[in-house]
């Protein structure tokens, strides 16, 4: 028992290590001023200012857009890059030559990005709020913070599965591009999934941050969607547990083909 | 009867398949015991970091298997990862932005280590290897030696019982190299048994017990060190510097002793003898054949790893060693 209770301890010293030299790592990049701050800095201003008198609920939703777009722009270049990252500083070799899963590597820097990017672009959010005098109603906070950490948790997610797949098609930079801007358009958080056109409306429907923006704007104003955030909580299942078997295969592939230049 | 460390059985890797298809190991045998500290050697490209992965289970071998304190590294991965550890060279494999101290921590509980011994033993460690004042610095402040210094202390934090070291003084100065290679040479003592992979002789000369080389994927010797060194065709190099004229060594030149190279400089003449036997005598031989002449300098070196090397891989120059 103690011995569960040691290894548990050490899985989770693991990950916040883990998150904490991500957080690191995000701070420090070039590419964190575009997402966390010009990205939403634009994407408000031009949302917002030509609506004469929004409603709560219009401001709620392109704030929460806003800021799932921001933290989809993080995923696939922070936590979908973590294993890119690892592998060309070396560090991979160790983790996969050790005793602990070195999946719990990738799902802590995923976490860390992912919380890192949610703090930075809730900020910028924030501010360009009170530059622009608008106001966001926070009616359920609690369920705010719940659907956030749903966020969170889908993003370390997404981060382990498309990791997976950059490092597994080693066409990482080109899926980075082909995968950001399709989910800016169709993934229904910038532009309402109502008014996408029919037959492309379903894109929508399989990814998480959808489910998430709708679970969100409903507990900034008043309306529980649970319905939403069971749909995001079962992506994101999804997205986990295709992102073990890929890394999984990763591994295997790498013992086998000598697919992956440790060292 | 002890279970070897490292037990290699008729290993054999290929890379790629049909036309494309590259031999990287084949037959590969060898035993390492206990305490032992056995040097893979080999020109670039003969097999041995395709060995090294085999054997931290990086990768798997194409037939064959490979065991190490008994346990085969295909079927049991995790229980060889409990038991042993890969040193990788060069400055890469560490996490600049964390401290030299949070690097051990870390690699250390993803090796396995008990948290509370982690905390007890990181520091002692770090000591150990002269880091424990850089210890609660960045790992991007550290200079190449100390990175290496580091690796080996993560090597090593999980008390393994076998050891795999892949060129671990590679770049570092001589100092630093001498350093690490006496920590290394402590482990012998400890029972630690260490399969060591550098293109550096020195490593091997002042650290290894055995030699197996391997050539284009095959062993092609397994040797004591001294054996290992003799093959170089001879025992000793004598170089003598000779004011004035050359003395005419045919009819004197001893039976076991060969003319190396006659080389005219600025005073008269540098001779270089090898002797494929050093013994009784050898020395009264040479007196002989110098009668007469104004020796300024004699120097006796006995031969050198790299000139065994380089005579096993067939080539006058060795590929690598430096």
């Amino acid at each position: 028992m103690s011995d569960l209770v040691e290894r548990g301890a050490t899985a989770l010293e693991v990950l916040v290590i883990s998150a904490r030299m991500q957080i690191s790592q995000t701070l420090s990049a070039t590419t964190t001023v575009v997402f966390a701050f010009i990205q939403p800095v634009v994407l408000l201003i031009v949302t917002l200012l030509p609506l004469q008198d929004p409603t709560p609920r219009q401001v709620s939703n392109i704030v929460v857009g806003v800021l799932l777009t921001a933290f989809w722009t993080a995923t696939v270049w922070g936590s979908g890059s973590v294993l890119r990252h690892d592998r060309a500083m070396g560090t991979l070799a160790h983790s996969l030559s050790g005793v602990m899963d070195a999946r719990l590597v990738v799902i802590g820097k995923g976490l860390g990005s992912s919380a890192i990017s949610i703090v930075l672009v809730s900020l910028t959010v924030g501010a360009v709020m009170v530059v622009l005098r608008r106001l966001v109603v926070l009616e359920r906070p609690g369920w705010l913070l719940l659907g956030l950490l749903a966020v969170l948790a889908s993003g370390a997610a997404v981060g382990l599965l498309v990791g997976s797949i950059f490092v597994l098609t080693r066409y990482g930079p080109q899926l980075s591009s082909a995968l950001m801007y399709p989910v800016f358009l169709l993934g229904g958080m910038l532009i309402p999934p109502d008014l996408l056109p029919p037959a492309l409306r379903w894109v929508s429907y399989g990814i998480s941050l959808r489910w998430l923006q709708q679970f969100l704007v409903g507990a900034a104003t008043g309306e529980l969607e649970l319905r939403a955030l069971a749909f995001a909580i079962a992506l994101t299942l999804l997205y986990g547990l295709l992102g073990v078997l890929l890394f999984q295969r990763i591994v295997t592939r790498a013992r086998r083909d000598s697919t992956l230049e440790l060292f | 009867m002890a279970v070897p460390a490292v037990e290699v059985t008729r290993v054999g890797r290929v890379y790629g398949s049909g036309s494309k298809a590259v031999r990287a190991l084949s037959e590969v045998s060898f035993e390492i015991g206990t305490g032992q500290v056995v040097a893979l050697l080999g020109a670039n490209g003969a097999g041995k970091t395709t060995l090294t992965k085999i054997l931290s289970t990086l990768l798997l071998p194409t037939s064959g298997s490979a065991r190490v304190l008994g346990v085969d590294v295909v079927r049991d991965p995790k229980a060889v990862r409990r038991q042993s550890s890969v040193v990788f060279g060069g400055d890469r494999g560490l996490y600049p932005r964390l401290t030299g101290l949070d690097n051990l921590r870390f690699f250390g509980m993803l090796a396995g280590v008990p948290r509370a011994e982690l905390r007890d033993r990181g520091g002692t460690l770090l000591e150990q290897f002269g880091l424990a004042e850089a210890a609660n610095r960045r790992v991007e402040t550290y200079s190449k030696g100390m990175r290496q210094r580091l690796h080996l202390a993560i090597g090593l934090i999980p008390r393994p019982r076998v050891l795999l070291l892949d060129e671990p003084t590679v770049g570092l100065d001589p100092l630093e190299a001498d350093r690490l290679r006496s920590s290394v040479d402590d482990l012998r003592s400890e029972g630690v048994s260490v399969l060591l992979t550098s293109h550096y002789l020195l490593d091997v000369e002042r650290l290894a017990d055995r030699v197996v080389m391997l050539e284009s994927g095959r062993v092609t010797a397994d040797l004591p060190l001294a054996e290992f060194a003799g093959r170089a065709g001879y025992a000793a190099v004598v170089t003598m510097q000779i004011r004035g004229k050359a003395p005419d060594v045919h009819g004197l030149l001893p039976a076991n002793a060969s003319v190396d190279s006659c080389v005219a400089t600025g005073e008269g003449v540098e001779l270089t003898l090898r002797l494929r036997t050093w013994g009784e005598g050898v020395f009264t031989q040479l007196g002989a054949l110098l009668d007469g002449s104004d020796v300024v300098d004699v120097q006796v070196r006995p031969a050198r790893l790299e000139e065994a090397f380089a005579s096993f891989v067939g080539t006058g120059s060795p590929d690598a060693p430096a």
